[in-house]
């Protein structure tokens, strides 16, 4: 009886762990809404990366790799301007209607200038899941990713 | 004699108490006023470059002209400009003159001494060059120094090296590549060295790391920014309201107060704990004020500080603020380090990092608007002090 119970608690503190609400939930909502006219109440599904390509560190090759080995059906991947190459590249990866080139970098304005890249999921305009995107997380991720 | 023990431990307490608030206190203070009254004329200085947007510059004075070297890694050009006659004198591609990066790293540094000495510094070599040629190359940061093997010779951005005449050497800017940056050890490493072009070894300089990161820990904002003139180097630190000089006659360092009267609040030190967190640490970064670049105007013997200001992370209509809500301040000291005045440059204006002292006065670069990339340009503004 006692094991049972220590396991529910067990499985209550991990889904409050793994729950941890995203700091710029609403705000992303209304970037969404507001700058890319997407209203994601509307859609089953929809994955949302923010490529801080503006920040050293950020937007690496294995993470651009990562982002391009996943599926692209609704997603949209926000970019800055800078990079000409990089869009380039990316309209050629992950088709240019999934593109967002932030030019005015609304981003900011919005709190969602990062140190790292972001990868946000939501499903029936719930968010379902966040993260961000880290070479040693590219599993976790991917599952996870896989699983909404 | 047990109560003279602890009365003589309660006293220790209260000079501690004192120390830590007299240390305080000094950190609160204004740097002292200068009588000296300055004017100023500002006026646009356009230059014609194929380079817009470049990551290294340097300048060098002559007969009454400024020349104006620029390098731009991506697009692997190098071009010198006249700055008064407004011409490309010079534009080359980087990898007919310089090391390949492939094998030699990035270049993180040049220091244009005239036509015949150019020294850039890259992560495995130090290369003399002319306009056409190659003239010396040293391999370094091979770790053979065993007294300072865990040092790495680099700009880390706001550190150009400085190359001494009168021994012969360099001075680079030097980290301890084996310490985390959050342990205690990385700011106990020299921060920069002289570097002798004759034998080829170095030894650490004066002046450290001050004392506020041996105490705390400050996440990203650990930036040296440091320049180096004849008699002097100066050093600051991004999270530092005072900063140092070192004069290299008398062989001594002296700190200085260089606190902006428009900082807008003290500048925290982050928990340890977010030691792994880039993004608290970058927001901590954009959020609290930056002491950035201190220059010298050794004509008219000034000094300029640069602070780049703390902002609110969010405004009330719910909007957040950025690196582009920075105001970019002024401070102008005179010889004896007194304060002159402080002008407000205001925000997204002016790159202090790719600014730069000519005869003429103060030369602060305009940041390019992106329909201006093609101009074929680049814009100063030249602040004349009299």
């Amino acid at each position: 009886m006692n094991s049972i119970k220590y396991t529910l608690i067990l499985c209550l503190f991990l889904e409050f762990c793994s729950c941890t609400k995203f700091e710029r939930h609403e705000e992303t909502i209304r970037f969404l809404k507001d700058e890319v006219n997407i209203n994601i109440d509307t859609m089953d599904r929809f994955n949302l990366f923010i490529l801080q390509d503006q920040i050293c560190g950020a937007c690496t090759n294995s993470i651009l790799s990562f982002v391009y080995s996943l599926d692209h059906y609704n997603s949209l991947v926000v970019i800055s301007n800078d990079n000409q190459l990089l869009i380039k590249q990316l309209k050629k990866n992950i088709g240019k209607s999934n593109i967002y080139i932030d030019k005015n970098r609304l981003i900011e304005r919005y709190g969602l200038r990062y140190a790292k890249d972001l990868v946000v999921i939501f499903n029936k305009g719930e968010l379902k899941y966040y993260a961000f995107l880290k070479d040693e997380d590219f599993e976790e991720i991917k599952k996870a990713y896989n699983n909404f | 004699m047990k109560s003279f023990r602890i009365f003589y431990i309660i006293i220790a307490i209260i000079s501690l108490q004192e120390c830590k608030i007299l240390n305080f206190s000094d950190k609160q203070r204004l740097p002292e006023k200068s009588q000296i009254v300055l004017d100023q004329k500002i006026k646009r200085v356009s230059v014609n470059t194929s380079i817009t947007h470049f990551n290294l510059f340097d300048t060098y004075e002559r007969d009454g002209n400024t020349y104006l070297l620029l390098i731009n890694k991506k697009i692997n050009q190098i071009e010198i400009l006249n700055i008064f006659t407004n011409k490309i004198i010079f534009s080359k591609a980087l990898d007919n003159i310089v090391k390949k990066p492939n094998d030699y790293g990035e270049i993180s540094s040049i220091e244009f001494v005239n036509f015949d000495s150019i020294f850039l510094l890259q992560e495995k070599a130090i290369t003399l060059i002319d306009t056409t040629m190659e003239k010396l190359a040293i391999d370094i940061n091979k770790g053979e120094d065993l007294d300072y093997s865990n040092c790495i010779l680099s700009n880390l951005d706001h550190a150009p090296i400085y190359f001494n005449e009168i021994d012969q050497s360099l001075s680079i800017q030097s980290y301890c590549h084996t310490c985390y940056v959050y342990d205690i050890r990385y700011y106990q490493a020299p921060i920069h060295v002289s570097f002798s072009l004759e034998n080829h070894k170095f030894k650490p300089l004066p002046i450290h790391y001050s004392n506020m990161y041996l105490d705390d820990y400050f996440g990203f904002h650990n930036l040296v920014f440091r320049s180096e003139y004849e008699d002097k180097y100066i050093v600051g630190f991004s999270a530092d309201t005072d900063f140092y000089i070192f004069d290299k006659n008398a062989k001594k360092a002296k700190t200085h107060n260089g606190k902006s009267k428009f900082q807008l609040f003290e500048i925290e030190h982050l928990k340890k704990k977010y030691k792994n967190d880039s993004n608290k640490k970058l927001r901590h970064l954009t959020l609290f004020p930056i002491y950035k670049e201190i220059l010298y105007d050794e004509k008219r013997s000034l000094y300029y500080r640069f602070l780049l200001n703390g902002i609110q992370e969010k405004n009330p209509d719910g909007t957040y603020n950025s690196w582009n809500d920075k105001e970019l301040i002024l401070m102008i000291f005179d010889g004896e380090l007194k304060l002159i005045k402080e002008v407000n440059l205001g925000k997204g204006v002016y790159n202090s990092s790719k600014s730069f002292v000519g005869d003429n006065g103060l030369y602060l670069l305009h940041f390019q608007q992106e329909d201006s990339l093609n101009l074929n340009k680049i814009d100063y503004d030249l602040y004349e002090f009299h």
